[in-house]
Order: structure tokens, then sequence, then C-alpha cells
């Protein structure tokens, strides 16, 4: 089935039928298609090329190979659990949208050549915008737009990029580019603005919470993680990702701590755990990139369980506020146990799937010597602990009680919520599994007596410094100004002047046309009152003039 | 729902023997720069590879400083009252009750 139908395609036409169907029968249908994806993509054998000719240029639309593969099942499997998760949600546009942003980081994943990857690029932008449009409301409107506009800009750079690549190589295919020159520098630019890296970052934090609950689960899911792939598949070993993805680790820690809104807190820990995974693209060794490969698949998954668990509350209680909730625990403990399970996982605590993948990536670079990145990548991580896993949940689950007592979440956000759950603690006790789909042969042992030592140290001493302060670690009510600031205040006042002067030059031109047109109006008439033209001529004025306009004729060749 | 029950029971049987669960944290702090100190070191690569405790105090301390630096940031730079930008950043709670997705 695989080898003549391509998993995008297959998404995309079947996403179709759900724009139409209602109810139960939309139900089953958004339960058996991701599932007929699952099976096509488990049945791509790696080695698998499918090639065409179009207008003279060789695509590769289908490749499969192990990195792509890896990428294509946690794509597939989170198609799923989404879906699961959106089941109530009565919304065939997101249905729709959710099915078409996640076949275009299939495509994206599985493209060979530049052009393939283009097209699939620019559709997973157009079709991601839908899932924070169809919020309805004005916020969320305006945040789509910011993040179109920024994908815009990321997908210009990209095609300008590719021209610039195929210009100089008069190849397209998709492989590891070599550095230096423009197009290096324009494709890299386009794969790091959708990756989430400063400074262009700041479309994530500001989109994805205003996105619908089920859509921001998507949204986690396929963007960064499309780009994490293509920096593997692209730019492995480019040393300004090891400290730009060590940047983000901890950019995005510290503006965890400073916002108020869960699923923004969330949001700004994707960057940081995107930041290991460029990080680790940068370092460039076999472990690196296999550990890369094993972060994204289970941040993937731990991340969709955090954001359907910060979903729910949004659902349930109508906030999303820290400083707004509390004490949700006696009404939603199932909601909280699955929470904290992916907490615990996005912390790498043992038993759970960060574990056995980001401590990958920080072997590696502990491997290749790099000690400073190694110390602040695990500062990193005890950021992460202290506000995903403690400050969310004790200011939201526990602590003060808001006294709202909201019901459960729906069955089908439980049930959701169970599978990734499930799946964040097979793979962190069975790891074997996710490690024999990795790239690269992987020689490493998460499960040592001194990583779990160091590992719990690192845990239970960031718990103890978090509860020394927890009395002023809540949310505020205020809202922390990142670098879009820039585009949404100076940018949009340089906007409105430069909109006002505009306008004020079109008016004056305007206005002198209209002048100028008038005065000719008033002397026209002011001729023909004074009965001037109907005077009489003298004979020579008018061969004079009658021989003018002839020569003009000749001129200008009116006779040809 | 008796699974919802139980669990809720369960926390709120840890939230009252709270001192039980403080005392049993330090225990484990305690046991795992033990268990560091008796073990040792796997590795070499780092000058701090052999230091019992390092990764305990490093965690802290990188807490305390973390936490340091958030207040800093927010307070002396970006915080902002929640309707800085007017009819962008509007409240989070409207409409959400009603929110299809």
């Amino acid at each position: 089935m695989g080898e003549w139908l391509h998993p995008a395609l297959l998404l995309m036409l079947g996403a179709l039928p759900l724009a139409v169907l209602q109810g139960r029968s939309r139900q089953i249908w958004q339960l058996v298609l991701p599932l007929l994806v699952l099976i096509s993509v488990a049945a791509l054998p790696a080695g698998l090329t499918l090639r065409l000719e179009l207008a003279g240029l060789e695509l590769v639309p289908l490749r499969v190979d192990k990195l792509s593969l890896a990428f294509a099942y946690v794509f597939a499997l989170i198609i799923f659990i989404g879906n699961v998760f959106a089941l109530q949600v009565d919304d065939g546009a997101q249905h729709v949208a959710a099915a078409f942003y996640a076949a275009s980081g299939l495509g994206a994943v599985f493209a060979g050549d530049l052009i393939t990857l283009y097209v699939f690029w620019e559709i997973m932008m157009i079709a991601s915008v839908w899932l924070i449009w169809r919020r309805r409301r004005q916020a969320a409107y305006e945040a789509g737009f910011r993040y179109l506009i920024i994908h815009a800009l990321g997908g210009m750079l990209l095609l300008a990029g590719i021209i610039a690549y195929w210009l100089n190589t008069g190849s397209l295919a998709f492989e590891a580019l070599n550095g230096g020159g423009p197009a290096f520098y324009l494709i890299l630019a386009a794969f790091l603005i959708n990756a989430a890296a400063p400074p262009l970052h700041a479309w994530l934090p500001d989109a994805y919470p205003e996105a619908t609950v089920t859509g921001t689960v998507f949204l986690s899911a396929f963007t960064t993680k499309t780009a994490v792939y293509v920096l593997a598949r692209g730019f492995p070993g480019t040393e300004l990702l090891v400290w730009l993805g060590v940047f983000m680790t901890l950019y995005g820690v510290i503006y965890a701590f400073l916002v108020n809104d869960i699923r923004r807190l969330l949001s700004y820990h994707i960057i940081s755990q995107v930041g290991y995974m460029v990080a680790g693209v940068g370092l460039g060794s076999a472990l690196a990139i296999s550990g890369t490969t094993a972060h994204a698949f289970t941040h993937i998954l731990y991340k969709a369980l955090l954001l359907m668990g910060a979903g729910a509350v949004l659902q349930m209680t109508g906030r999303s506020r820290l400083t707004e909730l509390g004490g949700l625990y006696r009404t939603m403990p199932v909601t909280f146990v699955l929470y904290m399970i992916g907490g615990l996982s996005i912390s790498a605590f043992p038993l759970f799937s960060g574990f056995v993948s980001k401590t990958m990536i920080i072997e590696a670079a502990a491997v290749q010597g790099r000690g400073a990145i190694f110390l602040l990548m695990t500062l990193a991580g005890v950021g992460t602990f202290m506000s995903t896993t403690l400050k969310l949940p004790w200011y939201t689950f526990m602590g003060r009680d808001s006294g709202l007592r909201p019901p459960e979440a729906p069955l089908n956000m439980r049930v959701a919520m169970s599978i990734a759950a499930l799946l964040c603690f097979v793979i962190g006790i069975v790891p074997e599994w996710l490690y024999s789909i990795l790239p690269h042969p992987v020689d490493y042992q998460a499960y040592t007596a001194g990583h779990l030592i160091k590992e719990m140290q690192l845990l239970l001493f960031t718990g103890l410094g978090f509860f020394l302060l927890v009395g002023v670690l809540g949310g505020k009510d205020k809202i922390s100004l990142d670098l879009d600031w820039f585009y949404r205040v100076p940018g949009r006042h340089a906007l409105e002047r430069l909109s006002a002067v505009i306008r004020g030059l079109d008016s004056g031109a305007r206005q002198a046309f209209m002048a100028r047109f008038q005065a000719l109006e008033r002397r026209a008439t002011h001729l023909r009152l004074s009965g001037w033209p109907l005077k009489s001529w003298p004979t020579g004025s008018m061969a004079l003039w009658t021989a003018v306009v002839l020569a003009l004729l000749l001129v200008f060749g009116l006779g040809r | 729902m008796k699974m919802t029950t139980a669990i809720t029971a369960l926390i709120d049987a840890l939230v009252r023997r709270g001192r039980w669960v403080r005392a049993t944290m330090i225990g484990l702090m305690g046991l795992s720069v033990l268990l560091d100190a008796l073990k040792p070191s796997h590795y070499s690569r780092f000058p701090w590879d052999g230091i019992p405790g390092f990764t305990a105090v490093f965690a802290l301390v990188g807490a305390l400083l973390l936490i340091g630096v958030y207040k800093a940031i927010g307070y002396g730079l970006v915080y902002r009252r929640a309707d800085y930008y007017a009819g962008d950043d509007e409240s989070a709670r409207d409409d959400e009750a009603s929110d299809h997705g």
C-alpha cells in the first residue's frame, strides 16, 4: 500500500470527507484515517525512493530512510492521538486543517528534493494558521496574522535559498548542504524560523496559546519538529547550531518562568526542548543525531500530553492563567496525574521517555568534551523541571484553592492523554524499541547507576530550590514582553506612520490633480463663453496649424 | 468515577502527610549524595566528574540562580500590565467556555 500511495496524499485525500461528515460517522473516520496513515507509514521500507520528472526537474516526493521514518512514525502516532483528543470538536474546518497540516509534515520529512520540501513547507504554513483562527476571537485572529507573516518570510527565504542553491550546484536534491554561501544561510535561516530559534521565535509563544484547545496539540508536534528534521538532514555538524541550541534551551526556560498563561508557559518550553535538538544537530555525531531524533520522538508525545492537560484545564474551567487556577486536583485528578507523567517525561525523570532521549544529547556533548555545553544544557534541565513539572502543576492543580470545581475532562480527552502517557512510560522503561528506529546504531545505556544517581540528585535538589522559594514563584498578572514587541509596537507605529505618509502623498497628489483639472475646466468654460474658439482665424494661421498637425503625424508615424 | 475518587483520596492523603513526604524527600536527597560519594565515578571527562554531590550543589545553585535571573529580567525589563497590547492580549477568559476546540 505504502509503495503506491504517499502517506501525505492519503491523509490529504482522506481528510476531505471530514468537512462534510457529521456526528458518529465523522468521529469514526477521524479514528480510522490516522490508523490507515499509520499502516501506510509502517509499510514503507527504508531505501524506497519515488522519482518524478516535472518540467525538466527531477523531483523525489518520497525518499524513505531511517531518519525520515523515525519522524514519520511519531507524526503518524500523534495524528491518531490528536484526533482522539479532538473527537468532541464539531468543526469540520478545523479537522481538515489539522489533517492537511499533519500531511504536510509527513510530506516534508519524506521529501527527497528541495522543491517538494518547499511545497509541503508552504502547505504547512497555510493549514496550520487555521488551527489558530478557528479559536474565533480577535486575539487569535491577530496572532494568526503575525504567525502567517513570519512564516511567509521564512517561506520566501527558503525559496530564495533553493533558487540560489540550484543556480550554484545545478541540483535540487535535499541532502546535507555544504557550508558557506548565500544558499546555505538562506535555507538555514528559513529552517531556523520554523524551529523557533531566536530572534525570530516569538511567533510560537504568541500564536500557540491562542490556538484552539485541540489545535495547539497538533501545532506542538509538526512545525518545530519538521524543522528539526530538515536541520538534521541538511545541517548536521554546523557549529553555530550548538550555541544557538543551548541559548534556546535557557531562553525558553527563563521565559517559561515569566509567563502567567499555562499554555504559553508550555509553548516556551517547546523552544527550550527544541534547543536541545538544535544543539544535537550542531554537535553532529552519530550519537547526537540519534539523540536528536529520539528526543524529537519523545518530545512530540510528552509535549502533546502536557498541552492536552493544559487544554483540558482551559476547556473545563475557561481559564488558563496561573493566577486564576489552583486546587484542581480535587475534581480533575486524572488530568493531573496524566499531566504529571508528561511533566516527569520532559524533566528526564528515570522510567519516563525524556530520560532515555534528552540524556543522549547531553551525553553526546560530554563525549565530545564540551563541558560548557554539558553544564548549560543540564542547567536548562533544572529550569524545565521547576517550571513544567513543579510550578505549573503546583499553581494549577495543587496549592491555593481557587474554588473552581470543574468536572473531569471528557472521556475522549482522557483516553488521548492516557495513550500519550502510556507511550511516555513504555519508551522510558523499554528504550530499546526507540533506539532501534534511530538513524544510527546506538551504543548508549541510559540506565547506569551513575546516570540514575546524578539524575536523582539533579531533580531532588532542584525540587528543594523550588520549595524553598515556592511562596514567590506564583504567576504574576502581567505579560512579559518578548522580541515580538519590536514588530507589535515600534513596528506597528512605523507602519502606521508610513501609512500616514503614503496617505498624505496620495491625498496631496489627488488634490493637486483636481485643482489643475478644475483650473483647466474654468479656463475651458471661460474660452467657450468668450467665443474665442469661434472667432474668425486668419488663413495663414490655419495653414500653419495644419502644417504642424501633419508634421506631428509624420513624426509619430501615425500613418504607418 | 471510582478511579477519580481513589486518586483524589490518595493525593489528599499525601497532602495530609506533608511532613512525612518532606522527610522522605530529604532522606532521598541524603541517600543520593551518599551513594554518589560511595560509588566511584564512572567518568573522568570533566574536572567535576569525581566530586561527590557536585550535581546536587549544581542543581540547587542553578535553581536559585534561574529564579534570581527570571525575577531580575521580569521586574527590570519585560513585565508589563496585562492589557499592554490593548485589544491584542485581551483577557484570556472571554469566550473560553464556548470554545469549540
